[in-house]
């Protein structure tokens, strides 16, 4: 279908189909929506430019936070994954990270199928060009033809097309991913609404031939045994759905960091060239050779593309230098003396907007109606776009359809509200990327826990379909029914106990609860279950043997951190009962006695939601925050004593 | 019900109001402060000889007028460009005459001139706003004004100067540093090793424990009380005028003079304590005396140190007081009185300071003692803290030691970031419901 072809208007038109705009798109038509989602083209839906992999750490849990509010990320990652790991395995719970490798072509072709077939939901191919705001409303977009859509809201999910400059040493050329032009109009149309934009650059590292690689001078690494889904949904399915394969280690040698530093001053990054900004967590190898001078090696990792193409990416080894040094250098690694590169290591530079400029809803603060996703708001990562995408497209369906609820997911509540509040509220200089340090309460925000955290936020705005949710939402009931009967139940030294925890290698001298026996490190709660389930009542015995192996270890880790969970729990109280207080829309900090007019003006650009938004923002002093706080109370108190 | 909107008058206007508490004196400073750019403007209609280019820092000597220009005062004005000044804004300062009718003169004629009359609390209430003070040093600048010595002024003004925000952020940051290495093990496992933390560990709970030696204080403080008991006639009263430095209780010859406990308030090496005279204990002859015993016996019961005298001109000190020792728990320095009367003897009890009141010897001595007594462990440069400081400072203390002790290096990070927490509830940096309850009873905020 062609964009001048579309007769009928839209409620949300969600411009880009990358990883943000497919969850944007499908959450907005999820919440019965008439949407559009609008790609330069159709068959680029869904594509991993970069790594072929989804997850990682805190990547993984915004995985499992996206699919227990209904997203599809996770459940196409399991479909199209060709090797599980849990990293951090021997971790607690809250900083695990579950990571696959992708079958790249099959992820992009599932999701686009998924895309496809959704109801309310349809896919036209044209460049967006311009934006149509009536009177400081978003009412349209404007395509490469000059056809206006109109709509009632619409999300920017560019990714890194707008203005998109590649570079290869000192080539370089227009293009938002290797060979797909760059979104120029859209941009220029941002500027001339006023907005505010930066520039930004990441890179990606060479591919080469898998047959021309070997192997036997590499060192392997394998996935885990038992792989672990990402989707509740998977469940159901035949899970992994697709032969499971390898990946290889090498390291970089000291010859080849010579190669690099005497390369240099062909480096765009070097010669000023690249002006953008590139991330500090994922630098690039001519990066890590001038700032770690003294390593001896760096990690490479070799990783397929997928089981049907002969594609290997060199995790580690992105760069922006000529492609016959980034033959060199490639060739200076062991097991890559031959290696056939099939397409260089390549540097983007791209336009984002400064997400200062967006509320916690990702709608725009000037241009309501205005919704921004995923790299295009200062992000990296698939994981990261594909959340925002999700926040934006059920905000923007909200505004659409009139209604005056909105979809904000807290820092204690979720990863991607971390990465949300960090964005709007103090902005990034460089592409940003979820870790979990980010997360002041990670250890409320394991991957285990987001049903119970978010899938009943997902149920209240229509994200996930009732039945799914009370389905979802019963299994962690049986946990806790699990948990409750296992602290209530104290064994006794007696004869028969002991003699039966001697059996089983566990030595028992004092009054203790299940819960209690549970927590002790040597005990292994999957060879006491049987054990166990004979000293509960027969219901609870049912539910104990219920449990899937999944759920069993959650039996042990939850009981295990009971004690820290609460007393997180309690300082988020303590501290979050502050935070969390609103600030109304429209708050006169110019009436506040001693509050100071630079205070004033920032806390009046950025709008704060919440207290513990504005003790965020840079340049906002904490004792301007408690003039603040101290109005908000002493006024809640006047309300409240009539 | 109240406004819900704050008064708009709030941001913008100019406040005046004396500085300096009311009454006579040689001088009296009135303080204005306001917006950059606004101060001035009121201030010359109160003094138009005023230059135009007035210097920040400059004293000068100008005429204050009223409305209607008639002289009220000769003064010098000082003008403190913002932001560098005590609010934050522009102040000015009017060094007049002290006399509370030149004072609410210029008051009067500061309103007439567009200034607007402080709230109470609203200078220290803009300096917190602007960022001049965090809140720790608006507490120190509470408690500096109401101290009634100079040891207790000189530990406030580490509060009120910044000295324990400083040592507060000197700790924070090397939580911080802990906290960074911690975080980075587990978010770059690959690339970074997990940190021997042992090193920083004690170089944290170091600065705490240096911090907490710090000597709490409270605004309001009960300052210490010293109880001076004895036989009568052992010479408490003597001891009494001569530790006050003023002959305020009534010495005479006769026993049983002192009826009643005299009360009154002395400085010993720059401490403010209370120090009470008492009837002397003996079997009582009436009925007054025996009231004037118990008050004595309740006074003893209740100080923190007490002063027993023994009369050195009676051979050995004469008999122990008789009587319930009702001052059991209490410190206590055994004073051997009257050694003008016995010279060079050993005292006739052991420890017994020697003290003549007529020579003055040994005063120095026991002041030296009482200070010693009353101040237990004594550290350099210390500074005080308030109960929520120290509450706060052990929960950090707590956290960093449950962090060391810590096996996962997440819960250890947890750990630190409750540090931290607790940390940021000193300087107000983390905002709690507590945190508020203490700012409205101290500074009048928000009402």
């Amino acid at each position: 279908m062609r964009a001048s072809e579309m007769t009928g208007d839209f409620d949300v038109v969600v411009i880009g189909g990358g990883h943000a705009g497919c969850e944007a798109a499908l959450a907005a038509s999820r919440l019965g929506r008439a949407t559009l989602l609008l790609t330069s083209d159709p068959g680029t839906i869904a594509r991993m430019s970069c790594n072929p992999a989804i997850g990682g750490l805190a990547k993984g849990q915004a995985v499992r936070e996206i699919d227990a509010l209904g997203g599809w990320m996770g459940l196409v990652a399991d479909r199209t994954g060709i090797q599980f790991k849990v990293l951090n395995a021997s971790r607690g719970p809250a900083v695990r990270g579950l990571r696959c490798q992708s079958d790249k072509a099959l992820y992009s072709s599932e999701m686009a199928r998924i895309v496809g077939a959704a109801d309310h939901l349809r896919v036209a191919g044209a460049n967006a060009v311009g934006l149509v705001v009536e009177r400081g409303r978003l009412v349209g977009v404007r395509t490469g033809d000059g056809s206006v859509i109109s709509c009632g809201a619409a999300v920017v999910a560019g990714g890194t097309f707008l203005r998109g400059l590649i570079h290869v040493g000192d080539r370089r050329r227009e293009a938002g991913r290797w060979e797909e032009p760059a979104a120029q109009a859209l941009s220029t149309a941002l500027v001339e609404l006023g907005f505010r934009l930066a520039r930004m650059k990441t890179g990606t590292p060479p591919r080469v031939a898998s047959a021309s690689v070997d192997r036997a001078a590499m060192a392997r690494a394998c996935g885990d045994p038992t792989p672990t889904p990402f989707s509740f949904r998977s469940r159901g399915e035949r899970f992994p759905a697709l032969r499971q394969v390898d990946c290889w280690v090498t390291y970089t040698t000291r010859g080849v960091h010579e190669l690099i530093r005497e390369a240099l001053p062909l480096s765009p990054l070097y010669s000023g060239r690249i002006v953008g900004r590139g991330p500090r967590y994922c630098p690039s190898i001519e990066d890590k050779v001038v700032r770690f001078a003294d390593r001896e090696r760096h990690q490479i990792f070799v990783e397929p593309e997928g089981l049907s193409t002969d594609w290997l990416y060199l995790n580690g080894l992105s760069m922006s230098l000529p492609e016959e040094k980034q033959r060199e250098i490639v060739r200076g690694i062991p097991g890559l003396e031959r290696a056939v590169i099939l397409r260089p290591a390549y540097a983007v530079e791209y336009d984002v907007i400064r997400a200062e400029q967006l509320r916690v809803t990702l709608e725009s603060r000037d241009v309501p109606g205005l919704f921004f996703a995923g790299q295009v708001n200062g992000t990296s990562g698939y994981e990261e776009a594909a959340g925002q995408g999700l926040v934006a497209g059920t905000n923007a369906a909200l505004v659409a359809a009139g209604r005056e609820q909105e979809f904000v997911l807290g820092r204690e509540e979720a990863y991607l509200g971390v990465m949300i509040d960090d964005l709007v509220t103090l902005g990034t200089d460089e592409p940003y990327r979820l870790l979990s340090s980010r997360a002041e309460h990670r250890l409320l925000l394991g991957a285990d826990s987001a049903y119970a955290r978010l899938t009943p936020r997902a149920a209240a705005v229509g994200l996930i379909p009732p039945r799914e949710a009370d389905r979802l939402l019963e299994r962690e009931a049986r946990l806790e029914r699990v948990k409750e009967s296992f602290r209530g139940t104290r064994l006794t030294p007696g004869k028969r106990t002991q003699e039966a925890l001697e059996a089983l290698g566990i030595p028992l001298v004092e009054q203790i609860s299940l819960a209690g026996l549970v927590r002790r490190p040597e005990v292994v709660v999957e060879e006491i279950r049987e054990w166990a389930a004979g000293l509960l009542s027969p219901p609870e015995a049912g539910e104990l043997l219920l449990l899937d192996p999944g759920t069993l270890a959650r039996l042990r880790d939850e009981l295990r951190y009971e004690g820290v969970l609460r007393r997180e729990r309690e300082i988020i109280d303590r501290v979050s009962r502050a935070e969390s207080k609103r600030i109304p829309d429209g708050f006169a900090y110019r009436g506040l006695p001693g509050l100071s007019l630079e205070a004033v003006e920032k806390l009046e650009r950025h709008r704060p939601r919440t207290l513990g938004q504005a003790s965020r923002i840079p340049g906002v002093p904490a004792s301007a925050v408690t003039l603040v706080l101290a109005h908000l109370v002493s006024r809640g108190k006047r309300t409240a004593g009539g | 019900m109240g406004r819900l909107v704050p008064d708009a008058a709030g941001l913008g206007d100019v406040i005046v109001a004396p500085a300096t508490p009311p009454g006579t004196s040689a001088l009296a400073v009135v303080r204005f402060s306001g917006p950059h750019g606004t101060t001035l403007p009121v201030v010359r209609r109160l003094a138009p000889d005023l230059p135009d280019g007035l210097l920040p820092r400059e004293a000068r000597l100008t005429e204050v007028v009223d409305a209607r220009g008639a002289l009220l005062d000769r003064a010098i004005l000082l003008f403190f460009e913002g932001p560098r000044s005590s609010t934050g804004e522009d102040v000015v300062e009017i060094h007049c005459h002290g006399s509370p009718a030149v004072v609410r003169a210029v008051i009067d004629a500061a309103v007439a001139a567009g200034a607007r009359p402080a709230r109470k609390g609203e200078f220290t209430r803009r300096a917190l706003g602007n960022g001049k003070l965090d809140l720790v040093e608006a507490e120190g600048v509470a408690l500096l004004c109401s101290s009634e010595s100079r040891a207790r002024a000189g530990r406030a003004i580490g509060m009120a100067s910044g000295l324990l925000s400083r040592q507060v952020g000197e700790i924070r940051s090397a939580v911080l540093d802990l906290l960074a290495e911690t975080e980075a093990a587990l978010d770059f496992p690959d690339d970074v090793p997990i940190a021997a933390p042992e090193r920083r560990t004690e170089e944290i709970l170091g600065l705490l424990s240096r911090l907490l030696a710090g000597r709490l204080v409270q605004t309001g403080e009960r300052i210490p009380t010293v109880a001076i008991v004895g036989r009568p006639n052992a010479g408490k009263s003597s001891l009494f005028n001569a530790l006050l430095g003023a002959d305020r209780a009534i010495v005479t010859a006769e026993p049983g003079t002192t009826r009643d406990v005299i009360g009154e308030t002395a400085e010993i090496r720059g401490e403010a304590l209370r120090l009470y005279d008492t009837a002397g204990i003996r079997p009582a002859r009436s009925e007054a005396e025996r009231l004037g015993v118990e008050a004595a016996e309740r006074a003893a019961e209740s100080a923190d140190l007490v002063l027993e005298v023994i009369d050195g001109a009676v051979d050995g000190g004469g008999p122990e007081p008789e009587g319930p020792r009702a001052d059991r728990g209490s410190r206590r320095i055994v004073v051997e009185s009257k050694r003008d009367l016995w010279g060079d003897r050993r005292p006739a009890r052991e420890g017994a300071l020697a003290v003549s009141v007529v020579s003055g010897d040994g005063l120095g001595d026991l002041r030296d003692e009482i200070e010693r007594a009353l101040s237990g462990v004594e550290t350099e440069g210390e500074v005080a803290l308030l109960e929520r400081h120290r509450r706060a400072l052990l929960e950090t203390d707590l956290a960093v030691r449950e962090a060391a002790g810590r096996s996962e290096p997440e819960l250890a990070a947890a750990d630190l970031r409750r540090a931290l927490t607790a940390l940021g509830e000193i300087t107000g940096e983390t905002a709690t419901e507590e945190l508020l309850d203490r700012i409205f009873a101290g500074f009048c905020l928000g009402k």
